[in-house]
């Protein structure tokens, strides 16, 4: 069955059945990917999906269903589960947006193909180029290239029919280097509109370095060190607690920054912004999952909170409107809140004259842990870390095996530099994060030596 | 739900071109799921998924294509186009003739899951959330979200295998949270089972939410725990998380056939101390991580990783098997038919061992007592592995003392298997969702109570 032809059935009926407003979100992609092992394809993946949810308000209470079959049984099950789902809600009902008054108009993108057998071409050669590099690695276990497009659509019965596409490609190396029964991984990716400007042998460079450059890691003491996160590690951080700034955490109590608005909650240097689009980021976000217009905007300015991020209903309860930050995380899901291209403002001073100005301390370029040792809550983290210790303003040696804990509302107090190398994670569910490196000032590490 | 014509006509197209094995893995399945927020009924969905992946051997490489369009002429393109993507030349390989797999259902289901039983489990979980509102006027806010899945599945080979199976899971979680003026702490649990609708009716709400209320206001009074290296002692259930980063996923074939383990080499060797016995075992009646047949349709079994500290089996999936010359342990495993299986745990646990918990915490003169652990993640090539003590406890002249919070515990696996030197006879599970190669697929940890003589611990003091 056509989609139109769906969703006219389906609108059809959810009216007969007594939906007073509904809605249509449908997704389909398709994702290519080559991996490489050894000079052989290890992995070969193309998928081609797609899927739709319906939104929809019966006696004042929103439902949700969704199924990725397309046909006449579907659109009953669509319908009775989101009736069934509907009477067992107790929050007021969602809105079904007629539309923004304007939308940012995306130019056509002209995006070049490749042909698969050369997207393997150049893993295979990425490969060859990390195991070439240096005699040390011994391993290179991810290899890959792939690409992937997406579009979304939604329709609703207040007369909304929006649609936007999105492209990326991307690759990827791994490289393991082993020295004195010592084991370090090093990585680094690609990624744009399409393959342009994708060098496979610098790349394989880049993570061979990433990993050689950590042998002989040594331990570290316990104690207070004044510490720079790079910019990569940065924006994983910004990420972890981007959901702080969510007006519905704030309303129901997930989040300390109640009552902020307008306070200063960061240092005089840190501004953090959510932008529809950006230079270097790869996500252009005219409109969010509920149809409203994205806009850019700053959410702290020089240290002070400007506004929560808002979807249609969190911003009803606050009685201001929506910052089309109302976002499903695929169509399976309900609307929540997520980001745009969320990042810090660069500052104007080099990496390198950031380490100068911190003098002694850590240089932490990896994080693990993320998803368990982090309160989303409380502000708190304690993470498991790689880094260097910095001696005269200088990378002196390479440290394992030791944790930084702290508090991220404190961290973002504290932030004594900002360097200007902005970089820009890939898209993913909870929006793009971006961050140059940041000087954090003292943080507690603990370690085995 | 299709016919073996059209899925001998797809393998058939799989192989069209010189691949060595081909597969088909398809599903249907259907969800429901509720969230409560602070007592309010915020979220409610219900849904379909439904799809194909095909999944052909080229020598030690393989192709994988999935769609949603399961139509004859869409389906056989599909497997055409994965067959483009064969680069060897061999003689053609034929596809057999199919024949049924038995399969013994370990999993007994009373009441299966219907979307009509959202009205109860909503009860239950506002249930919890007035019992950690009762409980201290410091629990501020609570979540609660229930989930259940039934999936059909179908997988069928070109060497003939055709394996049916439903499978039924339900889960809860909870979650409450202590405040005071400046601070947040969060405590939570997440029971499931592969069980329907009678395994939430069977949760005690009320218990439930006392008890996790008293941990996040437990946890609000402590200090930051301190951080260095010492001795800890790792409680049951959740506690085996540490077998599951630090060990686990470094014996999965997934890492083991590309030599991105610290484990490679080393079958028959120590690599724990005697005290540990480690099980993978996916065939536990009930039990959240348990299967009845694998995900490239292979019947599970017990699989005895670690015997007294000897490495004895890793966990084998059929492609890494052949990578590394290795039978499958029917270890495959993939979140749905959109990722290609790889070895993956089931239900995976420390064995019980001899030692008393008195006798553990009697032993440790200064430690940390980690009573609940939450997640962690694991580098599989260095073995480094961290994951986070929700609830801790310091342990001082042989006694639990003060609470204590924001401790991490991180190391190499090789390192703590062989410093595992106590462990007590209280094993249980508990489960969660671990995330890997081939998707999120739900788990069990576990363990019983254990004594790491030296470790270090992150924290913030």
């Amino acid at each position: 069955m056509e989609l139109a032809d769906f969703k006219d059935l389906v609108f059809e009926k959810a009216k007969r059945a007594g939906f007073t407003d509904y809605e249509i979100y449908y997704e389909k992609g398709n994702a290519f990917l080559a991996k490489i092992y050894n000079g052989e394809v290890k992995e070969f993946k193309n998928a081609k999906s797609a899927g739709l949810s319906f939104r929809g308000n019966y006696n004042g209470k929103t439902g949700y269903s969704y199924t990725a079959k397309i046909d006449a049984d579907a659109a009953e099950f669509l319908i009775e589960s989101a009736k069934s789902g509907a009477a067992v809600i107790d929050e007021e009902k969602e809105t079904i947006y007629a539309g923004s008054e304007k939308y940012i108009q995306l130019e056509d993108e002209k995006v070049s193909e490749m042909p698969a057998a050369e997207k393997i071409e150049k893993a295979k050669v990425m490969e060859k180029a990390a195991y070439g590099e240096d005699a040390r690695i011994k391993q290179v276990p991810h290899a890959a290239v792939g690409n992937s497009e997406g579009e979304i659509h939604i329709f609703n019965s207040a007369g909304l029919n929006l649609s936007r596409k999105s492209n990326i490609a991307y690759a990827y190396v791994y490289a393991q280097a082993e020295e004195n029964s010592q084991t370090k991984m090093g990585w680094d990716i690609f990624a744009g509109k399409d393959f342009t400007g994708f060098d496979e042998v610098g790349l394989a460079k880049k993570a061979v370095k990433n990993a050689v450059v950590m042998l002989g890691a040594r331990d570290v003491k316990t104690g207070k060190y004044p510490v720079i996160f790079e910019n990569k590690i940065a924006a994983d951080l910004i990420a972890v607690y981007s959901g702080i700034f969510f007006a519905e955490n704030v309303q129901k109590g997930f989040s300390l920054l109640g009552g902020k608005i307008g306070e200063k909650i960061a240092s005089d240097i840190f501004t953090l912004n959510d932008y529809a689009l950006c230079d270097k980021s790869l996500s252009q976000i005219p409109f969010d999952s509920e149809g409203v217009a994205a806009y850019n905007k700053a959410v702290i300015k020089n240290g002070i909170l400007e506004t929560y991020l808002y979807n249609l209903k969190s911003a009803a309860r606050d009685n201001t409107v929506s910052t089309g930050n109302g976002f499903k995380g695929s169509y399976k899901s309900p609307v929540t809140t997520a980001c745009l291209n969320f990042f810090v403002s660069p500052g104007e001073t080099t990496e390198d004259e950031l380490l100068e100005k911190m003098v002694d301390g850590i240089y932490v370029n990896g994080l693990a842990g993320l998803h368990s040792g982090t309160n989303a809550v409380s502000g708190d983290f304690s993470l498991k870390a790689d880094g260097f210790i910095v001696q005269g303003g200088k990378i002196s040696y390479p440290i394992e095996q030791f944790t930084v804990a702290g508090n991220f509302y404190e961290l973002i107090k504290n932030i004594k530099g900002i360097a200007d190398n902005l970089f820009f994670d890939l898209p993913g569910g909870g929006g793009t994060f971006g961050s140059p490196s940041l000087y954090v000032g003292e943080v507690k590490v603990s370690g085995g030596e | 739900m299709i016919s073996k014509n059209l899925i001998h006509d797809v393998l058939t197209a799989a192989l069209s071109t010189g691949g060595d094995f081909a597969e088909v893995f398809l599903e249907s399945t259907v969800r429901n799921s509720v969230s409560v927020v602070n007592g309010i009924c915020e979220k409610s969905v219900s849904g379909m998924d439904y799809g194909a992946g095909i999944r052909i051997f080229n020598g030690l490489g393989a192709v994988y294509v999935y769609t949603n369009d399961l139509g004859a002429e869409n389906f056989i393109k599909i497997a055409k186009e994965a067959a483009a993507a064969v680069s060897k030349v061999n003689a053609l390989n034929t596809v057999k003739g199919f024949i049924n797999t038995e399969i013994q259902n370990r999993h007994k289901v009373v009441v299966m899951p219907d979307s009509s039983q959202k009205r109860e489990v909503v009860e239950i979980l506002k249930r919890s959330h007035a019992a950690s509102m009762e409980y201290n006027p410091l629990v501020t806010q609570t979540s609660g979200g229930y989930a259940d899945v039934v999936s059909n599945i179908l997988i069928a080979n070109s060497n003939g295998l055709w394996a049916q199976d439903l499978r039924v899971r339900s889960r809860a979680s909870f979650a409450a949270v202590a405040s005071n003026e400046s601070e947040k702490q969060t405590a939570s649990l997440g029971p499931g089972a592969c069980r329907g609708f009678e395994f939430v009716q069977g949760l005690n709400p009320y218990k439930i939410g006392r008890e996790i209320a008293e941990t996040a206001v437990t946890m609000l009074k402590a200090k930051e725990a301190p951080g260095g290296k010492m001795c800890v002692v790792i409680e049951n259930g959740f506690g085996g998380v540490i077998f599951h980063e630090a060990s686990g996923h470094s014996l999965e074939a997934t890492s083991v056939a590309k030599n991105a383990s610290v484990f490679c080499g080393k079958m028959g060797e120590k690599i724990a101390s005697d005290k540990v016995t480690a099980i993978d075992d996916a065939t536990l009646a009930n039990e959240f991580g348990s299967i009845n047949i694998d995900d490239e349709g292979e019947i599970t079994r017990r699989n005895v990783l670690i015997e007294n500290g000897i490495l004895k089996s890793y966990m084998v999936d059929k492609l890494n098997g052949k990578r590394m010359n290795a039978e499958s342990t029917a270890s495959a495993r993939r979140e749905s038919y959109k990722y290609a299986p790889t070895s993956r745990m089931t239900n995976t646990f420390i064995a019980p061992g001899t030692d008393s918990q008195n006798g553990i915490i009697s032993s440790v003169d200064y430690g940390l007592y980690a009573k609940k652990m939450g997640g962690g993640s694991v580098t599989p090539a260095t073995g480094e592995f961290n994951f986070a003590v929700v609830e801790g406890y310091m342990i001082r002249g042989g006694k639990i003392a003060e609470p204590v919070r924001g401790a991490t515990l991180i190391g190499k696996g090789s390192d703590v298997l062989l410093n595992i030197d106590m462990v007590a006879d209280n094993l249980e599970l508990a489960q969660g969702v671990c995330g890997s190669e081939s998707g999120s697929v739900p788990v069990n940890v576990g363990q019983p109570m254990i004594r790491v003589k030296e470790i270090t611990v992150g924290g913030k003091e």
